[in-house]
């Protein structure tokens, strides 16, 4: 069983500047020391280039969110490094993590405060990573930029700024967080199966302003999903996690050529496990 | 009965501060029953050793407001229970009360205290009382609701919304909690310090149930006024805590044999009552109606910005039936 150390950057040339990400032989156990022990990450090595839209997928327990919850502070390793734009940042709390990092969860209901405002949730994410003081926390200069930013993705939210998001649905909560996330352009934007709580036809919507909000702003993206087929059509690169480690990349032409059931085979032949199907990694 | 309101309005600041704990931070604090007296203890101390009365009551402020940071720092970095870290502070500020008054009972009758003038001129429990307590309560609503939607004030919003999303959006969400659990004792402990001037004495055995009253007030204020936006739940705690203290002015002249020493169990009737009530089918109705009605207005504000959309003649093609 090998790891595959993947470090190719098949984005644009960054001119010897450090990576947007860098992660070095991170390891994350939960529950060491104890019958419980499992190791989420093992040694896990992974860079990322500026502009460079990772889709991670595995079957579960394989260490995706994990992998997501260490770059984003909230865990830190047992071992290894990590890095954003050159900076170590594996000892940072994960409040000023924020000020790098853009999430959206799985669940519609984590990225936002239902009883705030849309105006106000966004004034929040608007001041991630800054000092907060006692300035006016939604001015009118504030409302024009939301409601821009809200227009570009066509829900007519734009229009709803003094609602509270409790009253939004799972789909509409769910882009008002990616809205959140993106707008502030973090260094890293991490998407953990945020469409796997919706049904299709929002799965799809979410997926379209992911992928524009993406492109428009260049933004170097890591993203877990559960949907194999989705894996292949977003983003430049795929990797494959089983057991805490990274076993497969696909890059650039062949990541486009590949199918779902040719990733299945890969990840039959990787690991030698038989049961690899649709229904495992799905 | 203006007396009760004169008691309402400056128990209101003690009912903000009930506001900020257990629905902005969604932290129920029981560090309150023992900050009111504080407040009390700490400015009619001062007053006696001749400090200036606001500074006195200020004073008791910063009391106030270390008392709670010492329950929100138990909670946030000791990880003790919400409830168990006020408890624990609470009967701490027992003994310390104690030694602050130095006896069970100070009195401040012949002391100038910041209602001394009202005193003299036999204002208390007039109109005139209730026109000064009444500008002294929206003096301080005002500045709580500007502080709450200021980027600080958003932040506290957000750690006791949701703390995931708070802390995902860079929000200190420990140090929020200190804050407000700080902000909010300090408020408890000024209506303390107001009530001792008021009443002429602090006393150990003030702070008694505390919580409860403060607690009545949020939920009959919000009940009957609403919650959202902030302003208006402000409003709202401000004339729960009146409406409070008059329902048990009626109470006791009722001339059902009730004593002043049954208002705990009344206090804690009408908390229950305002609990319960809601969830009965009627109430719940009606809530199920406000709900529709908003969103029916929603959805009518976003058709309406799509129709002048389509007007206008840049309409792109329909996004799907997201609602």
């Amino acid at each position: 069983m090998t790891t595959t150390t993947a470090t190719s950057t098949p984005g644009a040339p960054s001119g010897g500047a450090a990576p947007k990400l860098e992660l070095r032989h991170v390891t994350k156990t939960f529950f060491p020391y104890s019958v419980n022990e499992r190791t989420a990450l093992d040694d896990v090595s992974l860079t990322m280039a500026d502009g460079d839209f990772v889709t991670v997928i595995g079957s579960n327990g394989a260490g995706k969110s994990t992998l997501l919850s260490v770059v984003a502070g909230v865990f830190r390793p047992e071992r290894g490094q990590v890095f954003i734009d050159g900076r170590d940042v594996t000892h940072l709390p994960e409040h000023s993590m924020a000020r790098l990092v853009g999430r959206v969860f799985q669940d519609p209901m984590a990225g936002t405060a239902p009883d705030l405002t849309i105006e106000e949730n966004m004034a929040l994410a608007w001041h991630r990573g800054r000092r907060r003081g006692l300035g006016r926390g939604v001015t009118a200069a504030k409302r024009a930029r939301f409601r821009d930013e809200l227009a570009v993705m066509g829900l007519g939210l734009e229009n709803r700024l003094t609602t509270q998001v409790g009253y939004l649905s799972g789909g509409q909560r769910q882009a008002l967080s990616l809205i959140m996330a993106v707008f502030s352009r973090p260094s890293i934007l991490l998407l953990d199966e945020h469409t796997a709580a919706l049904d299709p036809a929002r799965a799809e919507l979410i997926t379209r302003i992911t992928e524009q909000e993406v492109a428009s702003h260049r933004l170097t993206t890591l993203m877990v999903t559960h949907n194999m087929d989705q894996a292949l059509r977003l983003g430049n690169r795929l990797i494959l996690m089983h057991e805490g480690t990274i076993h497969l990349e696909l890059t650039g032409q062949e990541k486009q050529t590949t199918t779902v059931d040719g990733l299945l085979d890969q990840f039959a032949r990787r690991t030698g496990d038989l049961a690899a199907d649709r229904t495992l990694l799905g | 009965m203006l007396a009760a309101v004169d008691l309402g309005l400056i128990y209101a600041l003690m009912a903000l501060g009930v506001f900020l704990t257990f629905r902005i931070l969604n932290f129920a604090d029981l560090t309150v029953d023992g900050s009111l007296v504080t407040g009390a203890a700490v400015s009619a101390s001062a007053i006696l050793a001749g400090w200036s009365p606001l500074a006195s009551t200020a004073l008791g402020f910063v009391a106030g407001c270390a008392a709670g940071a010492i329950t929100g720092v138990l909670n946030t970095f000791g990880k003790v229970n919400p409830l168990l870290a006020g408890i624990l502070t609470q009967i701490s500020l027992y003994s310390i009360n104690l030694r602050i008054m130095g006896k069970a009972n100070l009195s401040l009758l012949r002391a100038p205290t910041l209602l001394s003038g009202m005193h003299d001129a036999q204002w208390f429990a007039t109109w005139k009382s209730i026109a000064v307590f009444a500008v002294m309560v929206a003096i301080f609503g005002v500045a709580l609701t500007w502080f709450l939607t200021t980027n600080l004030g958003l932040g506290i919003q957000a750690a006791g919304n949701n703390v995931q999303m708070a802390r995902a959006q860079g929000v200190h969400t420990s140090g929020m909690v200190i804050l407000g659990l700080a902000l909010s004792n300090g408020l408890v402990a000024v209506s303390g310090a107001l009530l001792a001037q008021y009443q002429g004495f602090a006393d150990i055995s003030m702070g008694i149930g505390t919580i409860v009253v403060g607690l009545a007030s949020v939920i009959i204020g919000q009940a009957i006024f609403g919650s959202r936006p902030i302003w208006r739940a402000v409003l709202a705690v401000v004339a729960g805590s009146v409406i409070y203290r008059v329902v048990i002015q009626l109470a006791l002249g009722l001339n059902i044999g009730l004593q002043p020493t049954d208002m705990k169990i009344i206090s804690a009737v009408l908390v229950i009552a305002a609990l319960l009530l809601p969830k009965l089918a009627v109430f719940q109705q009606m809530a199920r109606n406000r709900r529709e009605k908003e969103m029916a207005k929603q959805v009518l504000a976003a058709d309406m910005a799509a129709v002048e959309k389509t007007v206008h003649g840049d309409a792109s093609p329909a996004t799907g039936g997201i609602e």
